[in-house]
């Protein structure tokens, strides 16, 4: 997302005077100056993020939010443990050396994660160089183009909107993207965007998004007879629903992070492509209790933080690398349902297969033996 | 004479709370606070809801570059 111009980022709408927050003394969040001559007298003592805190509870909000701020602080978008925590990144299960991989991750991963209630309530994303959405009133549901979209653009972006391409067929947007009416909000609820619960990653929260919240698996469900077969806990093979109805999405592979010569982070991905496969559910719960599952592959790789050490991931195999996913890119009709069963039975190319693994490394192709699908359907 | 009692009780209640309001400005410091800006000076609101004063500042006085390290291929 372009960034906004710096005037109109700072620009308050005559509309803000009429909201709650906007009968307030700016002072009484911001600090600052009551008159002065100079910018820089004004701003003397200023906080132009009032709410940006390590801990939520403690920020500006928390006073009149109090449980909101103080719930805040157990959410992914607070922090960012699974990707970047120094003791619960998922990536540690792959160290062998944990030291230098906590390294790396303090300094090139812990950076991704909101820069307070504002990033949601009143400005673009810092991320995005901030910016007012609609001159400092505060609105309680995020804009899904200049909020979430402004840190999850990269993936989600590409693939909701139906901006990315896939050698293997046309792509469209996410039968859910409609800019003017359903917002990302919908799906991911207030309940978990606030938190409450610590969790280990977006997928373990008990509020992530389910389809099954709006898509009842009741008898106009079963009466179609693809699921039936495949779309019930009764069924002989159980499929995510994504299986049949993800459209191609994006992967990554080789993601390396360094620092440059002034000591600011930086990372290097190696390739990017949108491809859809399906593989074995080498995870199964009772969250998760497919046969078959969606896999897309994370850009991970055996010498992301050389950097800061070689062979820090000497345990590669530890996790696989394609992994569960639940893309954006859902359709009804997709290349694994458009020709009824054959769509799927006998139709290698949609499948992780051994032959998919073999340009990758030894190790790589150890991480994904319970992924790989042995036999086609 | 019963009105006249009447007449000072009300102007006591009336210093008194006048006196108490007083003592309160002084600690909160409000009453040291000026309404109105001296001459050249603006409030927050004077500058930031008008454009062209912003983009006059920001043009005579740029905010600084974010430095960041430039990376490759896809976050």
């Amino acid at each position: 997302m372009p960034p906004l111009e710096a005037d109109l980022g700072a620009l308050v709408s005559p509309e803000f005077f009429e909201t709650t927050h906007g009968k307030m003394d700016c002072r009484d969040c911001h600090g600052g100056v009551k008159f002065a001559a100079t910018r820089a007298e004004a701003h003397e003592g200023m906080e132009p993020l009032p709410s940006k805190s390590l801990t939520y509870a403690e920020s500006v909000c928390q006073p009149c939010h109090t449980d909101i701020a103080e719930n805040m602080a157990a959410n992914l978008h607070a922090e960012t443990p699974a990707v970047s925590g120094t003791e619960d990144a998922i990536v540690l299960a792959r160290a062998s050396d944990p030291e230098i991989v906590k390294e790396g991750l303090t300094n090139n991963c812990s950076t991704c994660h909101v820069s307070g209630c504002g990033d949601c309530h009143v400005t673009r994303p810092q991320y995005n160089d901030g910016g007012f959405v609609r001159g400092h009133v505060f609105y309680k549901s995020p804009n899904s183009s200049l909020n979430c979209m402004g840190c999850h653009g990269s993936r989600i972006q590409k693939e909701f909107t139906g901006a990315g391409e896939s050698e293997k067929c046309e792509l469209t947007a996410d039968v859910h993207w409609s800019p003017g009416a359903m917002q990302c909000v919908d799906c991911h609820t207030v309940e978990w965007m606030h938190g409450g619960e610590p969790y280990a990653s977006r997928y373990e929260s008990p509020t992530a998004p389910k389809c099954t919240d709006c898509h009842a698996q009741d008898a106009a469900f079963t009466s179609v007879s693809m699921h039936s077969a495949h779309g019930t806990a009764d069924s002989d093979v159980y499929l995510q629903c994504q299986v049949c109805h993800a459209q191609d999405y994006n992967n990554c592979t080789a993601c390396h992070v360094a620092l440059n010569d002034k000591g600011l982070p930086f990372f290097e991905t190696e390739e990017s492509w949108f491809d859809l496969n399906i593989g074995r559910n080498y995870d199964q719960s009772e969250d998760k209790p497919w046969d078959y599952i969606i896999v897309r592959h994370v850009p991970v790789a055996e010498s992301t933080f050389d950097y800061y050490g070689e062979g820090a991931l000497g345990n590669f195999d530890a996790l696989p690398t394609f992994k569960y996913a639940t893309p954006h890119t859902i359709k009804r009709v997709t290349r694994q349902t458009e020709n009824g069963c054959s769509s799927c039975h006998g139709n290698r190319d949609i499948f992780l297969t051994e032959d998919d693994l073999q340009r990758l490394s030894a190790a790589e192709q150890a991480a994904n033996q319970d992924v790989v699908v042995t036999e086609i359907p | 004479m019963g009105q006249t009692v009447t007449r000072y009780r009300r102007l006591a209640a009336f210093l008194v709370v006048a006196l108490a309001f007083g003592a309160l400005m002084l600690v909160t410091g409000c009453s040291a606070e000026p309404i109105k800006p001296a001459e050249g000076e603006m409030s927050c609101i004077d500058c930031h809801t008008d454009r062209e004063a912003l983009q006059a500042s920001l043009e005579a006085d740029p905010l600084p570059e974010k430095e960041v390290a430039e990376s490759e291929g896809e976050g």
